[in-house]
């Protein structure tokens, strides 16, 4: 179990972060770059000391602002991936995953077991004899991923571990390292900024903006209940803050215009007029080209102002809409194609009041 | 149609790169013409030149691992930590190779003569430095020190913080850093610079002859057996030169091969852009 508190002032801003994460669960670290979450992972790993705080992992503590206690990066048990993986030139694949158990003094059969191990582990066996600059994208990573693991560490950091692989190969990388990862009983940290990767890898996801953490959640929780604007953007939802009319439990007005809704979750213990979160999945909007005659209790019109793939080159597009309240719609290529769907053109659009998540 | 200009610019350069060819190429043709091969190993085989032989591969050997010895720690502290006199430091280490050599071994001569500064306290425990072997290394050491000490700061710096990092997160403590990633890393720049300052300790003349004298088999190495041949023996002189030619050559060849980005010129370069 990992339970950090981590302060530092850095450059522009100052990072303050939480962290809480269970042995054999992904904890995902999404944000911008520049978010502090590489920092994160450098203070955990101990290439840096926090200025305050605390880190324990598994009941031992690695550093203690408060007593002055820091323990160097060699003396935790940790697994660090680099951004670009970071292969030692002057080693042959076998000598890079090797390094870390040489260091360790361990007998030399007990040193080829284990590298023989983490490289079958990884599906590499045949790549041990070849040097860095021979391999791909994918192919580093995997040596780099078993350089980590040959030494059992208990908190591995990954930081943006897909983003040196070739984007034809990524599918195939991302789906290994899910299963890699499901394997290890270790706490893993992942750092990205991709909010697809993020929820595929998180077992919880931490939203980071600007050096703070806003929101912790699994990514079914997250996805309902964003609570930021940023963390809404970054997910693809459509968000909005507003107060329950006086009177009226399924009227929510926003600074753009009233939205209907089914009611307050219950466990929102929300009270009548205070401030509330309203979330609208963008795949639960209708679009229509003509007015519709609906049940649908919230009906918008408004131009199209962008069409955007989603995932790029995938199957979806989202649509960037300029009603009143500002909407994004996610619809199926061939919707697009059948409606005839181009930025310029007038819709309508539509969603039922159950479709809206209320939260406080 | 090519302009007058450029017609003149291209002669110019031409003109420029013949002349530079000839002042250099000319002389080398001077001396491996003069001598036929067989009369070289004829030469080689005389006192003179033998004693000369092994009193310069003794000492310049002697001389580089004693920079390399010292040059290292001095490194590894210039590339990597800030401290006070660091500039001066740099400066220091830096002087030798623009001191005229004969200044350099007047200096020696000053600072550990029988009458110099550390001489005296040398001499109370019985140490006579100057006309000796382990002067004409000190001389040697003196001058190539620097060569060694600004390619290895160049190639300590070149190795990147993240190979460090990585190494860190793998276990690694600084000393496990330094052997295992450091020193393999930096070993082509480290290699350049010692092959550098063997040449130099090599060739060194002025300050050997100055701080060391001219003693056949005790101070007199191959450059100084080349100045003393020239009166009596010029053919002597040709090939204990072309000797130290050929040995030129071979170090020149073996730098590049070894550090292509390195070359001769990378010391200099080291020199320029310290910080």
């Amino acid at each position: 179990m990992l339970s950090a508190t981590l302060h530092k002032r850095l450059g522009g801003f100052e990072l303050t972060a939480s962290l809480e994460a269970e042995p054999g669960t992904t904890l995902v670290l999404v944000g911008e770059s520049g978010a502090g979450k590489t920092s994160v992972l450098r203070l955990l790993a101990g290439l840096e000391r926090p200025d305050e705080g605390r880190i324990v992992l598994d009941g031992v503590t690695w550093f203690d602002g408060a007593r002055g206690l820091f323990v160097p990066p060699w003396d935790r048990a940790i697994g660090y991936l680099g951004q670009d993986y970071v292969l030692f030139p002057h080693f042959s694949v076998f000598d890079n995953v090797a390094f870390g158990l040489r260091t360790r003094r361990l007998p030399k059969s007990a040193i080829r077991a284990r590298v023989t191990d983490a490289l079958e582990q990884l599906g590499i066996a045949d790549l041990a004899d070849r040097r860095p600059d021979q391999l791909s994208g994918g192919q580093r990573q995997r040596v780099a991923l078993a350089r980590t693991l040959a030494l059992e560490p208990r908190l591995l950091l990954l930081d943006e571990p897909l983003s040196a692989v070739d984007l034809q190969t990524r599918r195939t990388v991302a789906r290994e390292l899910r299963r890699v990862l499901a394997q290890l009983s270790c706490v893993t940290i992942y750092v990205t900024h991709h909010p697809i990767e993020a929820l595929t890898f998180g077992d919880r996801i931490s939203v980071i903006e600007a050096g703070r953490v806003s929101q912790t959640d699994t990514a079914e929780v997250l996805l309902r209940r964003p609570r930021s604007p940023y963390a809404a953007e970054l997910l693809g939802v459509n968000l909005f803050r507003g107060t329950i009319r006086a009177g009226d439990p399924t009227t929510v007005v926003t600074d753009s215009g009233a939205i209907a809704v089914a009611g307050i979750e219950s466990e929102a213990g929300v009270e009548p007029d205070g401030e509330v979160w309203l979330a609208v999945n963008p795949r639960h909007i209708v679009l229509s080209v003509e007015p519709m005659s609906t049940s649908a209790q919230n009906v918008f019109e408004g131009k199209i102002t962008e069409l955007i793939p989603e995932p790029p080159m995938g199957e979806r597009v989202r649509v960037v809409l300029a009603t009143t309240p500002p909407l994004v719609a996610e619809v199926s290529e061939h919707a697009v194609t059948e409606l005839g769907l181009r930025p310029g053109l007038e819709v309508f659009t539509a969603f039922k009041a159950t479709g809206v998540t209320v939260y406080r | 149609m090519l302009r007058w200009s450029t017609v003149l610019a291209r002669i110019g350069v031409g003109l420029a790169v013949a002349l530079l060819v000839l002042l250099i190429a000319l002389p080398l043709l001077g001396l491996v013409l003069r001598i036929a091969p067989g009369d070289l190993i004829h030469q080689l085989r005389q006192p003179i030149v033998l004693d000369a032989l092994r009193l310069s591969l003794i000492t310049s050997v002697t001389a580089t691992m004693l920079v390399i010895g010292l040059g290292l720690p001095v490194a590894g502290l210039i590339a990597t930590k800030e401290f006070p006199g660091k500039r001066a430091l740099e400066v220091l280490i830096e002087l030798p190779m623009v001191l005229p050599p004969t200044v350099a071994g007047l200096g020696l001569l000053l600072a550990f003569g029988r009458t110099g500064l550390a001489g005296r306290s040398l001499d109370a425990l019985g140490i006579s430095l100057p006309f000796s072997t382990a002067a004409v290394v000190l001389a040697q050491a003196f001058v190539a020190a620097p060569f060694f000490i600004t390619a290895s700061v160049a190639g300590f710096r070149e190795v990147e913080r993240r190979y460090l990092d990585t190494a860190a997160t793998l276990g690694a403590p600084p000393l496990t850093q330094l052997i295992r990633v450091i020193l393999p890393l930096s070993l082509p720049s480290l290699l350049a610079g010692a092959a550098m300052g063997w040449a130099r300790a090599l060739g060194e003349f002025g300050a050997t002859i100055t701080f060391a004298g001219n003693l056949q088999g005790v101070t007199q190495t191959m450059p100084l057996a080349v100045y003393l041949a020239l009166e009596a023996d010029l053919r002597a002189a040709v090939a204990l030169a072309v000797l130290l030619l050929l040995v030129s050559v071979v170090l020149l060849l073996a730098v590049r091969t070894v550090a292509p980005r390195h070359r001769l010129s990378s010391a200099a370069h080291a020199v320029r852009h310290t910080p």
